[in-house]
């Protein structure tokens, strides 16, 4: 049977509360990893690998980046100032449902792409591998 | 027209690397290259000094070249170093692709810790131009023998 995010939520919080030295209620689906609950990279290693000993999903950093930008090329996805441009914008309203580009107060620059990654998405992401790695 | 420095700088906490490390060793090759670890490992009491400052320059190289942590694994960027003891830096994979659309040129590192803390500062000195690289304008990057990019230091 696939795990679903249901099953995978305190699995998730755990590790991140862990990784953090937060409450577990502290992480809810809708947080940001890195702008609402102050994530750093080394964090991030930290809490993937948490996660990938428990659950024994395996998710990468680059995992992340890969679903963000989609395999589309960094000309493609940017504009030289790495301003996201349309095709970049709409691939992550795409692939981040909790994305709206009419709320962005100011032009989504490359690096500020991964702070847009919530609870939810890890969650979903762990899901959809999950359910490969059964369909495998 | 003048070349464009990119800069990056980190500042990583040794105990929080020494930390991470300790309770899930397997970290250790999915951010370090082998180079690095034998490197470090060989400094023995100073290990994660010596870790911490390579993570830091990771961290430093990503900013440097705008945003591309989520997108380039950890090993792409290894910190080697020359025969006087100076630090230099090697690009592979993604990161180097990165730098190459950067058009970079010339690279340093500096690597320092005290008090609990390893620092890395980076100085990405590119070629100057906007548009898309010009593979016949720019310098072939020294191909290693492992297939990483050597960047001039």
């Amino acid at each position: 049977m696939t795990v679903g995010t249901t099953e995978l939520l305190p699995v998730v919080q755990d590790a991140i509360a862990d990784a953090l030295g937060i409450d577990a209620g502290e992480v809810q689906p809708e947080a940001t990893l890195l702008n609402d609950l102050g994530a750093e990279s080394i964090d991030l290693l930290d809490i993937l690998f948490r996660i990938e000993r428990v659950s024994k999903i395996k998710i990468t950093v680059t995992d992340i980046g890969d679903l963000l930008q989609g395999g589309i090329p960094d000309e493609e996805f940017g504009d030289e100032d790495e301003v996201v441009n349309d095709t970049g914008l709409t691939h992550l309203e795409k692939v981040l449902p909790q994305f709206d580009r009419s709320r962005l107060t100011e032009p989504l620059t490359a690096d500020g792409v991964l702070g847009l990654f919530t609870v939810q998405n890890l969650l979903d992401l762990l899901a959809e591998r999950a359910s490969a790695a059964d369909a495998a | 027209m003048p070349p464009e420095i990119l800069v990056g700088t980190d500042l990583v906490d040794v105990e929080r690397v020494h930390r991470l490390l300790a309770e899930q060793p397997e970290i250790a090759g999915r951010v370090f290259t082998d180079r690095e670890l034998s490197y470090c490992t060989a400094r023995r009491s100073r290990r994660s000094e010596h870790l911490a400052g390579r993570f830091a320059a990771k961290e430093a190289v990503f900013k440097a070249l705008g945003g591309a942590p989520a997108m380039a694994a950890w090993t792409d960027v290894e910190v080697v170093n020359r025969a006087g003891g100076r630090p230099a830096l090697r690009l592979h994979g993604r990161a180097a692709s990165v730098a190459r659309r950067r058009r970079l040129r010339h690279a340093e590192v500096t690597l320092s810790h005290a008090a609990g803390l390893a620092i890395a500062h980076v100085v990405l000195v590119c070629d100057p131009g906007t548009g898309p690289e010009q593979a016949d304008a720019v310098p072939s990057p020294e191909k290693t023998e492992n297939g990483g990019t050597h960047v001039p230091g």
